[in-house]
C-alpha cells in the first residue's frame, strides 16, 4: 500500500490543526450564533487573502527594485 | 489633582516630543535599511560575506538567519502567551495579551522578512507562492511558509476579534485615527453578539495555543532534516528553538510592559502582581534555557566528543567564539539569578533591564547556533571565517528598527485594553 506524500499528512494533520480547532469551536461551541461566527470566518478569510496577496506584492516590488536602472 | 494611575487611552492622544524623536530616529533607520536592500537586491547576495562552507571556508548562513530564529522564536513565545491568557480568560493579564498579540504579528512578519532577504533574489517569493501546491508535498521549507502565513492570519484575526469586543464595551470618545480602526473591525457589530464574541475569543486562544504547539514541531522538522553536523544536532535544535522562543517572548513582553508602566503609570492594567508574574515566568524559562545550553554544550566539550565536535567545543569555551558564547550565557544567567534571588521583586526598572539583557543574550546565541557548525564543517583541516558586511549589519539591525517602528506606530492606533466607562464616570 502506498502512503500519500509525507507533506500531505503534515499539512492535513499538523499544520491545519489550529484551523480545525478554531472553526469547529466557533461553529459548534455554546452560545451558538451563526451570524457572529460567520462574520469571524469572513474576517479570517479576508485577512488570509490580504496576507498572501501582500506577500505576492512584496515579490513584485523586489522584482521592480532588482530591475531599476540605478 | 493627582496624576491618573489607571488606563485611560491616553497613549492614543497627543504626540510628545519624545515620541516624535523616537519615530524620527526609527524612520531614519528604516530609510537606511531600504538603501541597503536596494544595494543587495541589485548586486545579489555577494554583498554579504556568506559563502560555501568547506571549499570556500565560509558560512552559508549568517546574521539574517540567526536573527530570523530570534524573531521566529519571539513570535511563537508571544503567540503562546496571548493564547494562554485568552483561553484561560486571565483578565488581569488583559493588556499583556494585547501587547503579546501585536508583537506576535510583528515578530512573525520580521521573521518572514529576513528569510525573504536571505533568498538572494527576493522576488523568488513569487516562485515559492506559485509552486506551493507541489512543494508542500515534500518540502519542510514549504511547511514553514504555510505555518508563518497561518501565524500571521491567526494573530491578526485575534487582534480584530478582541478589538471588536473591546470597542463594543467602550463608549469613550476616540481620536479620529482610532475610530477608523474601530470602523474596520466593527462591521455589522451589535451588542447582542458580546457573549458569542467572548466565546470566540476564548476558542481562538486555544487555536493560538495549538498553533504554538505545531510551531514547535516545524523547526524540529526543518532543522532536523539538515542532519547531524559537528556542533549541530538536528533534533535537539527544535527544542533549543522553542525554549529560546518562550524566554525571549516573555522578556519582550516584560520589557514592553515595563517601559509602558514607567511612561504612563497604568497601575490597574500593569499592576505589581502582573509585573511580578512576568518576572517569574522570565526566571523560570531562563533556568530552562541555561539547562538546555548546558546539555547542548556538554556533547562537544567532553573527551568522548569526536574530533570535529571537539574543535567547536574548544572554539566556544576558550577559543575564537568564546567571547560571544560566554557573553550570551552571562547576559541570560545573571538577570535570571537576580530575578529568582529577589523573588521577582526587582522593581519595574531593574526587571526591564533584565529583560533587555536576556533578549540580547539569546540574540547572540541564536546567531552562534547558526554559524558554529558551518564554520567547522566535517572536513579535516578546514576552518571557515565569517565577518558580516555593512550591508548585513544595516539590514539586520534595520529589521529590528522596522519591528520597533511598527510597534510604536501601533501604539498610537490600537487601544491596549477595555476602559470600563462606568467606573470612571463619577469624576
Amino acid at each position: 500500500m502506498n502512503l500519500p506524500p509525507i507533506g500531505m499528512l503534515v499539512l492535513l494533520f499538523i499544520l491545519l490543526m489550529p484551523v480545525y480547532v478554531t472553526l469547529a469551536s466557533w461553529l459548534f461551541a455554546e452560545p451558538r450564533d451563526g451570524r457572529t461566527a460567520s462574520i469571524g470566518i469572513v474576517y479570517m478569510g479576508v485577512i488570509a487573502v490580504l496576507m498572501i496577496g501582500a506577500t505576492a506584492g512584496l515579490g513584485v516590488a523586489f522584482w521592480v527594485i532588482a530591475n531599476l536602472p540605478l | 489633582m493627582t496624576a491618573r494611575t489607571d488606563y485611560s487611552l491616553d497613549h492614543l492622544r497627543g504626540i510628545s516630543k519624545g515620541y516624535l524623536l523616537l519615530i524620527g530616529v526609527l524612520f531614519v533607520g528604516v530609510l537606511f535599511t531600504l538603501e541597503a536592500i536596494i544595494h543587495q537586491v541589485q548586486r545579489g547576495l555577494v554583498m554579504t560575506d556568506l559563502a560555501q562552507q568547506g571549499t570556500q571556508g565560509g558560512a552559508t548562513w549568517g546574521l539574517y538567519i540567526g536573527t530570523f530564529e530570534w524573531f521566529a522564536g519571539m513570535a511563537v513565545g508571544t503567540l503562546a502567551i496571548t493564547g494562554y491568557i485568552r483561553f484561560n480568560q486571565l483578565d488581569q493579564y488583559d493588556m499583556i495579551a494585547r501587547i503579546g498579540n501585536i508583537w506576535a504579528f510583528i515578530c512573525g512578519l520580521s521573521a518572514a522578512w529576513l528569510i525573504i532577504i536571505d533568498l538572494g533574489t527576493p522576488h523568488r517569493v513569487l516562485v515559492i507562492l506559485t509552486n506551493w501546491h507541489e512543494t508542500v508535498l515534500h518540502s519542510p521549507l514549504a511547511w514553514d511558509v504555510t505555518f508563518v502565513t497561518t501565524l500571521m492570519v491567526f494573530t491578526l484575526t485575534m487582534l480584530v476579534l478582541s478589538l471588536r469586543l473591546d470597542f463594543l464595551r467602550m463608549d469613550n470618545d476616540l481620536p479620529l485615527h482610532t475610530s477608523i480602526v474601530k470602523r474596520l473591525v466593527s462591521i455589522g457589530a451589535t451588542e447582542e453578539e458580546i457573549p458569542k464574541l467572548e466565546s470566540m475569543r476564548q476558542w481562538l486562544g486555544l487555536g493560538l495555543i495549538v498553533l504554538a504547539l505545531t510551531a514547535g514541531l516545524v523547526p524540529g522538522l526543518l532543522l532536523g532534516v539538515v542532519g547531524g553536523q559537528p556542533g549541530y544536532f538536528g533534533a535537539e535544535s527544535g527544542i533549543i528553538f522553542l525554549v529560546s522562543g518562550m524566554l525571549t517572548g516573555i522578556a519582550l513582553l516584560s520589557v514592553t510592559a515595563g517601559i509602558l508602566r514607567m511612561r504612563y503609570s497604568w497601575r490597574d492594567k500593569l499592576s505589581n502582581p502582573v509585573m511580578r508574574g512576568l518576572g517569574q515566568m522570565m526566571a523560570a524559562f531562563g533556568f530552562v534555557w541555561l539547562i538546555v545550553m548546558f546539555v547542548d554544550v556538554t556533547t562537544v566539550i567532553t573527551d568522548m566528543a569526536p574530533f570535529y565536535e571537539q574543535r567547536i567545543g574548544d572554539a566556544m569555551i576558550t577559543g575564537s567564539l568564546a567571547p560571544f558564547f560566554w557573553a550570551s550565557i552571562l547576559l541570560v544567567a545573571v538577570p535570571t539569578f537576580f530575578l529568582a534571588a529577589a523573588k521577582y521583586r526587582l522593581g519595574v526598572r531593574l526587571q526591564t533591564l533584565a529583560g533587555f539583557s536576556i533578549l540580547f543574550g539569546v540574540w547572540i546565541k541564536s546567531n552562534l547556533t547558526v554559524m558554529e557548525p558551518l564554520l567547522f564543517p566535517n572536513l579535516p583541516g578546514i576552518q571557515g571565517t565569517y565577518t558580516p558586511t555593512i550591508v548585513e549589519w544595516v539590514i539586520t539591525l534595520g529589521a529590528i528598527a522596522i519591528a520597533l517602528f511598527l510597534f510604536v506606530v501601533a501604539l498610537k492606533f490600537i487601544p491596549l485594553a477595555t476602559v470600563r466607562t462606568t467606573e470612571v464616570s463619577n469624576e
